[in-house]
């Protein structure tokens, strides 16, 4: 048989639609020969009703704030990513500037310094090291040379290592660490960029901006899947320094420091730019 | 979980931001209000909230696309805010349960007045948040998810990893206690609540 403490628990399942109709006919009996139920029911009806009708406007910095923490979170991921994969990313570095032997990979350092003015010792270097012959050998050393390669970084790279809240010190991601040149050389890793015909090169960078007065307006821009806008670049001699030359001067960052990237076919008739908003 | 919701959870864990966002805003109010509850004020809120999508960003390689997104992501909920009381409070002040596990106390309504009826809605509203804050932990995190959230029990026990008899059970003395409470701040409001009652309120 049951008792009182029995139907109050029935009493609470009622009110949360999880009482089966046979209990219900019990319950509602009970309570028309029970007055202290009769009540309890009715206090528990009523300020179950009232907490059900609580809302809670969140403030409107909220969706900010988390996605904030969230960047600084995959940054500092990132930075973990590439300090502990230095040795590897450098590598593949090499593995890329060794397949385009003809490629202007190898002389964009030369031009980088000669067309830009702006150019200082310090940027120039970091970049004839990574791509020079240095290079080779440098795998052993890559960690060093990518902290020399990213000035504005630099704290960040040295305090992004084991450290668990690394997010905490690393600078603002809404804008990105490029170089006076207007590359930034930290770890970009490109993910869904899928080609069924290979591009003769591709171009990474980031950025807001006018592509279509930078590459012109007959120029042939797409967006991809993931937000991103694809240029399609004829192939031409000089075309993948003058693409970055190009989106250098509209403002945008370039990235050389790349993973992710498909297999690249020097004999394409085109090369791919891939622009991705700033994070 | 829709296949759509399927579709953008494989998609925020491939890292795609975009996906990961919509999660956020899909899901950052509800989240808010749990916290909210749970803490009591916005400030701690905010950070409750901004903890869990952090820890969901982290851990989202390791969630198990079979299950239900929801579940998982209140799971990460509760743990967060449990996770805050316990810094809050000095070193092991904390306790999370009701001391008195056994009886449900039906002291609900005296003969005499029923002084729930007495405040407006507005006014029981505060006294509600109030008794929320009040409640032991485990009792407040069965109560916010049940009515604040509006889970069923199975899915609050998928939650809490608890049985549903046990979701019943606790859910039913947390709602007394509440009462309880309710109907002694019902008494405050009178001056002819007599002394017992209101030594009862002030030990909640």
């Amino acid at each position: 048989m049951n008792n009182c403490q029995d139907y109050f628990v029935y009493m609470n399942q009622y009110l949360d639609g999880e009482l089966s109709q046979q209990e219900t006919d019990e319950l509602m009996h009970h309570m028309e020969i029970c007055e202290s139920c009769r009540r309890r029911f009715e206090v528990l009806r009523r300020f179950t009703e009232e907490t059900r009708k609580l809302d809670a406007e969140p403030p409107e910095t909220l969706h900010a704030a988390i996605m904030a923490r969230i960047r600084r979170e995959r940054a500092a991921k990132r930075r973990r990513i590439f300090v502990r994969l230095g040795g590897l990313a450098a590598c593949l570095a090499l593995l890329v500037v060794l397949a385009d032997v003809a490629s202007p990979w190898m002389s964009r350092t030369g031009n980088a310094s000669d067309t830009s003015g702006a150019t200082t010792d310090g940027a120039a270097a970091p970049e004839a090291a990574l791509f020079g012959a240095e290079g080779a050998s440098g795998a052993s050393r890559s960690v060093d040379v990518y902290a020399q390669s990213a000035p504005e970084s630099d704290n960040a790279a040295d305090s992004a290592l084991p450290k668990e809240d690394g997010g905490e010190t690393a600078p603002e991601d809404a804008v990105v660490a490029n170089d006076a040149l207007g590359y930034d050389h930290e770890l970009f890793v490109v993910s869904g960029l899928e080609e069924t015909v290979p591009s003769a090169f591709y171009i990474i960078a980031v950025g807001t901006g006018d592509l279509s007065a930078a590459f012109g307006s007959d120029a042939s821009i797409e967006q991809g899947a993931q937000g991103e806008t694809c240029v399609l670049v004829e192939n031409t001699e000089n075309a993948q320094a003058e693409a970055e030359q190009t989106l250098i001067s509209a403002g945008f960052t370039v990235c050389d420091n790349v993973e992710g990237l498909p297999a690249t076919d020097g004999s394409a008739e085109t090369g791919l730019v891939v622009v991705y908003e700033h994070r | 979980m829709t296949r759509s919701e399927q579709d953008i959870v494989r998609r925020a864990r491939a890292g795609d931001e975009r996906a990961f966002e919509e999660l956020v805003t899909t899901y950052e109010k509800k989240i808010y209000h749990i916290s909210l509850r749970y803490t009591g004020n916005e400030h701690d809120a905010m950070d409750v909230t901004q903890e869990v999508f952090l820890r969901v960003f982290r851990f989202l390689p390791q969630f198990q696309e079979e299950s239900r997104f929801s579940t998982w992501l209140y799971r990460i909920a509760v743990n967060a805010s449990l996770d805050f009381l316990r810094r809050r409070s000095p070193a092991g002040e904390l306790s999370l349960d009701d001391p008195d596990e056994e009886g449900l106390t039906l002291e609900v309504s005296d003969p005499r007045y029923q002084p729930e009826a007495q405040l407006e809605s507005a006014e029981l509203r505060q006294a509600i948040c109030d008794g929320i804050e009040a409640l032991p932990p485990r009792m407040r995190e069965i109560v916010i998810l049940r009515d604040i959230s509006g889970l069923s029990y199975e899915e609050i026990g998928e939650v809490l990893g608890i049985e549903q008899g046990t979701v019943k059970s606790r859910l039913s003395r947390a709602r007394s206690r509440l009462a309880t409470f309710l109907t002694g701040k019902g008494n405050h409001s009178r001056k002819s609540a007599s002394k017992e009652q209101l030594e009862v309120a002030r030990n909640e």
